[in-house]
């Protein structure tokens, strides 16, 4: 339970520290650490399911499939919080946009990294060209929301259909078909919808509905992760070395033999 | 930031330029309202560029373990015809696998290591002994070195060998240290089984 109280502590202290920040405007400091805050919040997840369940369910927890799934979904459920951080201090054009937006960078960067991680680093250039233009073109579709530009809101909506299908191609190549190009880009559709209904209701000044649609965009990058991990785990899984390693020819046999 | 910490601050914004705009009445000689009204501000998302760089982590090109005393140049190793991983070349040398993630980069790496050689010890002789805690160093091709600590140390027999907690995919910057223990098989010419050392990043 020591270890329950220690994190439990340290994320309240993370949400006050947070809080004077902000309320010192000192805002690239309050969006470093709402980050920490946020990846924090996945530790206290699992050391309170450490503490409440018993060892072996526990220990099935860092299995790595369940492993990739959490951290994958840290990265692209954090993705959505930040980008809606982002679009509500775009549209009121407030003067924390910089900061947002330099921490949407932070968590881009850690995705591509994983990328490369996953599948090496040309496919991980690839994916961030394509990704870039998915967080510029929902920035494009906040800013000309909030001024009433149509056609500009216009423009960007129809860029973010060719990042849906080539996010959606990119993902699946990568998993070796485990993945249809179909199914991924009706699933990027239905994620750029809701974030550009989002800021539709932010610059309508519609905040519960804002608040809702949030919630729910949330939930389907969860699941939507999800399916990514289980695709890109099985992927990665079919190529690893089979058996152990044959790393030794029996010179010290009696003395390894004893440890 | 918190919907109504952002709520708050439009709220403060919309007042103080509703107090500015509002301030008194146009005198004759003044312009009308419509022709003095500012241009409206720049909107900063118009500029914003989205990060098209990530940090790269380079490969690795030695081993150390102050524990242990060992301090190793790393080769890399790929994949055999079979499907086995490659293992160094000579028994005083580490190996890293190539296919997998670059020690400190998100996911498993994986240096292998020869307990012996025919006639002596190999670089991973002490491997078993490794205790809790020790500190391993992975120096990179670009200077920089990445720090892990030993969290546990498992054997393992080669017929029931952990393909997934020592290569399987998770974002986590992890090292594995494996070689082989237990008896030795003299008609197969092979070690029964695996060492593996398990590590995080410091």
């Amino acid at each position: 339970m020591d270890a329950a109280n220690a994190a439990v502590k340290m994320h309240v202290d993370h949400l006050l520290r947070q809080a004077d920040a902000y309320a010192a405007k000192d805002y690239a400091t309050a969006d470093r650490i709402y980050r920490e805050s946020y990846e924090h919040t996945y530790d206290l997840g699992g050391v309170l399911a450490g503490a409440l369940f018993d060892p072996k369910q526990a220990a099935a927890l860092q299995a790595p499939t369940w492993r990739l799934q959490s951290e994958l979904g840290k990265l692209l459920g954090e993705h959505v919080a930040l980008v809606e951080d982002m679009t509500r201090a775009a549209v009121t054009n407030a003067p924390d946009f910089a900061a947002a937006g330099e921490i949407v960078n932070s968590n881009t960067r850690d995705l591509a990294a994983a990328v490369d991680s996953l599948f090496g680093a040309a496919a991980a250039e690839d994916f961030q060209s394509v990704w870039a233009s998915h967080i510029e073109q929902l920035m494009a579709y906040a800013s000309a929301a909030a001024v009433q530009d149509s056609i500009r809101r216009d423009q960007a909506r129809a860029n973010l259909h060719d990042f849906e299908t080539r996010l959606a191609a990119f993902l699946e190549s990568a998993t070796g078909k485990r993945l249809s190009s179909g199914a991924l880009a009706n699933a990027f559709l239905s994620h750029d919808e809701m974030l550009l209904r989002h800021a539709d209701a932010f610059v309508a000044k519609d905040y519960g509905t804002a608040q809702d649609i949030a919630y729910e965009t949330y939930g389907h990058m969860l699941e939507l992760s999800g399916q990514l991990a289980d695709a890109i785990g099985a992927t990665v899984a079919a190529r690893l070395p089979v058996g152990g390693a044959q790393t030794g020819y029996g010179g010290m046999a009696g003395t390894v033999k004893r440890r | 930031m918190p919907a109504y910490r952002r709520t708050a601050a439009v709220v403060s914004l919309a007042a103080l330029l509703t107090a500015l705009l509002s301030g008194g009445q146009p005198a004759a000689d003044e312009p009308s309202p419509a022709a003095r009204e500012p241009s409206p501000a720049p909107m900063a998302a118009d500029t914003f560029r989205s990060a098209r760089t990530y940090q790269k982590v380079a490969a690795p090109v030695r081993l150390r373990i102050p524990a242990l005393r060992l301090n190793s140049p790393i080769e890399r190793l790929d994949l055999r015809a079979d499907g086995t991983v490659a293992v160094p070349k000579r028994p005083d040398v580490a190996g890293w696998y190539e296919r997998g993630p670059r020690p400190g980069q998100a996911g498993p790496a994986v240096i292998l290591g020869h307990v012996d050689s025919r006639d002596g010890p190999g670089i991973f002789l002490n491997l078993a002994r490794l205790p809790g805690g020790a500190v391993v160093k992975v120096d990179r091709a670009d200077g920089s070195t990445a720090t892990f600590h030993v969290t546990k140390v498992s054997r393992v027999s080669k017929t029931s060998f952990p393909t997934d907690l020592v290569y399987a995919p998770t974002l986590e910057p992890t090292l594995r240290l494996v070689t082989c223990g237990g008896s030795f098989d003299k008609n197969r010419r092979s070690y029964r089984d695996n060492v593996i050392a398990f590590a995080s990043a410091a």
